[in-house]
């Protein structure tokens, strides 16, 4: 497993929290990690791996495996709607040194991932494969979306460095995993 | 228990010289120090992850920024460790800390901070609101206040409101605001931040003598809501807990009310009463000893996480 980010600094996290504020990112927000992103798209956030999901008129924008994304006709997944809407998507491919790890990491993470019942709420998804994990954020408000690609960088970098300190051992550990 | 606390360079009145505690910063604080600090925790106690027994934390209520960075790092330890996780309500754990350093048995609690001011008594394995804030907590009122007379953040705006309040010699009159069980501190902070800069400017009362005031004005609104509370439950003990709880004017002023009452005042120090991790092991010890278990799919956090929803299955 390679290490990721540079640091837990950037912006404020929880973009999906009530009342947080909206900081932008600042130094060492940006991935800075291993993972393969997707490719940014006009007109949206400048960040990695953002791209415009199509509205009604474009074709469909891919995913990591090249299959469609969601919301092809405009609609937010989490039921926002504007008149001609745009849905913003980031992507990012994160490999792990094993399959386990990979899980593990996807576990703890889709566990905040279900949106809040408003409008402009952004919708996280992950997924594993193999030793690779796949985080997909889908947004129809480019504010909302930055704030939630930047809390969860922050918290994957948190995550792995967590898994430096404390993975080794638990490998060590014998497969019964004795508890007291 | 081991006691570690760590801010990282004077973090900690740096945030407050601000506006206060921002999230993002505390979230950025926390996810710098937490797993320095549980290193050391597990060092200072010569305990491994082995020795564990189940990961406790803050479920909420709080911030939310501050509460998911640390959340994630419960779980991912729990993950590891193969330890049985547990939330806990932060009220809670400011609840059973007092008792357990007290030893108080059953008392009826009044729980003022920063961000929370509630009334308490245990019922039916429940910890009910007996009375609470309609709007600002008790903390804020008098934070709020202590920006407006521009007094030190250091090492904290409510205990440089306490020392000044010493010195107060008048008695300026606010709205006192007690509204059945529950009280108001937003219309008394507005009023005094209105009354502050014309009575100073004519010289008609000192920064000391608002300070005084202040104190004197709010603290009797919980002293009289709690002693309601005491006379409801038939209780002969009351706990202060939180971190206006330290403030030495409180519990004097409680104190001479249980006296009256023939009740016994419970109280604890500033270690105690200010937020803790300790408070929150220490509920979470009590809620695994009764077999709570918090399942991964429930362990996210909740900013607004009322005190009497939680099942108290470790009390009769």
């Amino acid at each position: 497993m390679q290490a990721a980010g540079q640091g837990t600094g950037g912006s404020t996290g929880d973009a999906d929290g009530p009342g947080g504020p909206g900081v932008p990112g600042g130094p060492g927000s940006d991935a800075g990690g291993p993972g393969e992103a997707g490719a940014a798209g006009s007109g949206g956030p400048q960040g990695v791996g953002a791209s415009r999901a199509s509205g009604p008129r474009g074709g469909a924008p891919r995913g990591p495996h090249g299959g469609a994304t969601t919301a092809q006709d405009g609609r937010c997944p989490c039921g926002a709607r504007r008149p001609d809407s745009r849905l913003l998507q980031f992507h990012i491919t994160m490999p792990f040194s094993s399959p386990m790890e990979a899980e593990l990491v996807r576990r703890i993470l889709s566990r905040d991932a279900a949106p809040l019942p408003r409008p402009g709420a952004v919708l996280k998804d992950f997924t594993v494969s193999g030793n690779l994990l796949f985080i997909r954020l889908t947004a129809a408000d480019h504010r909302q979306l930055q704030l939630s690609i930047s809390s969860c960088l922050q918290q994957l970098s948190l995550l792995m460095w967590i898994m430096q300190c404390f993975l080794p051992v638990f490998l060590a550990q014998p497969p019964s995993g004795q508890r007291r | 228990m081991a006691r570690c606390w760590r801010t990282r360079g004077g973090l900690t009145s740096r945030l407050l010289a601000q506006v206060g505690f921002l999230p993002g910063d505390t979230a950025r604080h926390h996810r710098a120090v937490i797993l320095d600090l549980l290193q050391e925790a597990l060092t200072e106690s010569g305990l491994t992850s082995q020795d564990i027994d189940c990961i406790a934390y803050t479920k909420g209520p709080g911030m939310g920024a501050p509460l998911v960075s640390v959340a994630v790092v419960a779980r991912t330890v729990a993950q590891l460790w193969n330890k049985p996780l547990v939330g806990v309500n932060h009220c809670i754990g400011h609840i059973e800390m007092g008792r357990l350093i007290t030893g108080a048995t059953s008392p009826t609690v009044l729980y003022v901070s920063g961000g929370n001011t509630q009334v308490i008594a245990y019922s039916e394995h429940r910890y009910r609101i007996f009375g609470e804030t309609i709007d600002i907590a008790v903390g804020n009122c008098l934070d709020r206040f202590a920006r407006v007379l521009k007094v030190s953040n250091d090492p904290s705006p409510g205990y440089n409101i306490e020392q000044m309040a010493k010195r107060g010699k008048k008695l300026v009159e606010l709205p006192y605001t007690v509204k059945g069980m529950d009280v108001s501190f937003s219309g008394i902070l507005s009023f005094i931040e209105d009354v502050a800069h014309r009575m100073l400017a004519t010289g008609e009362c000192t920064p000391e003598d608002l300070c005084f005031s202040l104190q004197e004005t709010v603290f009797a609104m919980l002293v009289e809501i709690t002693e309601r509370a005491m006379a409801h439950c038939g209780s002969q003990e009351a706990l202060i807990v939180g971190g206006v709880g330290c403030n030495v004017r409180l519990q004097e002023m409680m104190a001479t009310m249980c006296q009256e009452r023939g009740a016994r005042l419970f109280a604890t120090d500033e270690r105690f009463c200010i937020d803790n991790g300790a408070m929150i092991a220490q509920a979470g010890w009590e809620m695994f000893r009764a077999g709570h278990r918090t399942p991964l799919g429930d362990s996210g956090v909740t900013q607004r996480y009322r005190t009497d929803e939680v099942e108290v299955t470790w009390r009769d």
